[in-house]
């Protein structure tokens, strides 16, 4: 009976894991067809596997700058994500005095703001600092967008610390600072992961910020040149395919090493939001 | 305000929304309700790893992705219905009826996989006591799930709901890839309309407009939300047997620790 009722779950599950995989095995199978075969025959197997599909793709868009671009912005942001939030949230933590939770509060609600509703200001913002089209200039907004989340996650952490810890390092004359270095960040390291996934992950799939804050072909993101693709290529589907394939590859891969704390992070997130 | 474009992106994001709930939200909690009952096991494992996969990948790519597939032309899927049914099909980003619920079903395609996740982790939290006791009252699995597992995770319902809204006011990236509003302003969405009036056609006093209407609807659906779900708990019966576990469980701690 027991198995019988495992045996439904199964089949429901994974009916619906087909329908998640089907595209990817379809993107897969379209990067290695060349463009006449993607006249004939777009949706079997390909009887010639057009490896040099890869290699055009990479070399026409200029991708290796493009990585670099996006690997430069999402390092940067996440390390300053990582740095502002938790000195926020272990000020928060700390003091717990009525202004910091409503400081606390204010932070939180930016989890609500979207991101649109705020890039006319901060496109105008950016370009009177004569930061348009520059890094700097899109990896500062990139931060304070995912410092709510960090928050959220870091505070609840940094809570669960027992107060005796911090009292005995105050008995042993550490100032807030050095509370901070020797005590708070060694014991909220695994927070730390987490959060520095998740935010990579945020920042190197955001496409507004970069289509706005970035024009040339310079500074130009993974999520740009994905765009980029379909002007260039134009009806070419397998180099189109070939290149959207390389961009998620990486994405992909380090999914399936952090799995377990990419999800972990945001469900816990979603259940205390 | 008496723009029609805007008119049509507000009603559209209004499709977009309910449809999202009516999709999403039954259909996560089954996934989610179906991994929670395989729990501690490997493939339970596999499966969230599985359907999780497209909320990872950048939306821009999945977009792109799914404009090949659908493509009138050279898609896969023009192509197998001309083979087996010996028509094309709708044109899928092309028809103006079409175009906005094909960006709903990529959409839900690629955020299934947050609020199964949100789900599972709630129902895991679920204590199997108030299983056990539904199970000596004569409740089936059905009768179990509506009556144990929609109750005890209301709150969870409510933050996915909360999610979904959001998304909707913030879809850009899909739009922007899959059709760009068209065809004739068709499948235009607020975040999208605004973009295209402030950064395509330069003006920036109805864009700001726009964006502000934005943060207004995000509030309005934040506070509904809230209050839907301050009435719904208070009308469901089975509340006064979680509070009574409750009770007992605070009882519990508190003698556990005397």
């Amino acid at each position: 009976m027991k198995h019988k009722k495992n045996l439904g779950h199964h089949v429901f599950l994974s009916s619906y894991c087909i329908i998640v995989v089907i595209p990817f095995v379809w993107l897969i199978l379209g990067a290695l067809k060349t463009r006449q075969e993607w006249m004939v025959n777009p949706a079997g197997l390909p009887k010639y596997f057009a490896i040099e599909n890869f290699w055009t793709s990479w070399s026409m868009v200029n991708l290796p700058l493009a990585m670099t671009n996006s690997l430069v912005i999402s390092l940067c942001g996440t390390i300053g994500v990582i740095i502002a939030a938790s000195l926020a949230s272990f000020g928060v933590v700390q003091i717990g005095s009525k202004v910091s939770k409503s400081v606390y509060a204010l932070m939180i609600a930016g989890l609500m703001i979207p991101v649109n509703a705020a890039i006319i200001p901060l496109f105008i913002m950016v370009s009177d600092l004569g930061l348009l089209n520059t890094r700097i200039g899109i990896i500062i907004p990139i931060i304070a967008f995912n410092i709510p989340f960090a928050m959220l996650l870091i505070t609840a952490w940094m809570q669960n610390i027992p107060e005796e810890i911090f009292d005995s390092g105050k008995v042993d004359g550490a100032g807030s600072l050095q509370l901070f270095i020797s005590l708070a960040i060694p014991l909220s390291l695994p927070i730390f992961g987490t959060i520095a996934i998740i935010s990579f992950v945020n920042m190197w799939n955001e496409f507004l910020l970069s289509v706005v804050l970035l024009s040339g072909p310079e500074t130009r993101t993974v999520p740009l040149a994905v765009n980029v693709f379909r002007g260039v290529f134009l009806v070419d589907k397998g180099l189109i395919s070939a290149g959207v394939l390389i961009t998620i590859i990486p994405v992909i891969i380090c999914y399936l090493i952090f799995h377990k704390s990419i999800i972990s992070g945001l469900t816990e997130g979603g259940i205390k939001g | 305000m008496s723009d029609s474009i805007l008119m049509i992106s507000l009603k559209n994001s209004l499709i977009f929304m309910l449809l999202s709930f009516a999709i999403m939200l039954p259909f996560s909690f089954l996934l989610a309700n179906s991994i929670a009952s395989l729990s501690p096991s490997r493939s339970a494992a596999f499966y969230s790893i599985v359907i999780f996969m497209p909320c990872i990948v950048a939306s821009v790519a999945v977009g792109q992705m799914w404009e090949t597939i659908l493509n009138r032309n050279y898609g896969p899927i023009t192509y197998l219905m001309e083979y087996f049914f010996g028509t094309k099909g709708p044109n899928w980003l092309g028809d103006m009826n079409l175009s906005i619920f094909t960006i709903i079903f990529v959409n839900t395609w690629q955020w299934m996989g947050l609020s199964t996740l949100i789900f599972s982790a709630a129902i895991k939290n679920v204590p199997k006591e108030l299983y056990d006791a539904s199970k000596i009252d004569g409740a089936g699995p059905i009768q179990q799930m509506i009556w144990v597992t929609v109750p005890m995770t209301s709150k969870t319902i409510m933050v996915n709901m909360l999610i979904m809204a959001f998304g909707t006011l913030r879809a850009f990236d899909l739009v922007f890839i899959l059709t760009a509003g068209g065809p004739l302003d068709s499948s235009q969405m607020p975040a999208h309309y605004m973009y295209y009036q402030t950064f395509k056609y330069l003006e920036f006093g109805p864009g700001s407009a726009i964006a502000v209407l934005i943060l207004i609807l995000a509030i309005i659906s934040y506070i509904g939300i809230r209050i839907i779900f301050l009435i719904i708990p208070a009308i469901s019966s089975t509340k006064v047997k979680i509070d009574q576990y409750q009770h007992e469980k605070f009882n519990n701690g508190l003698k556990s620790e005397t």
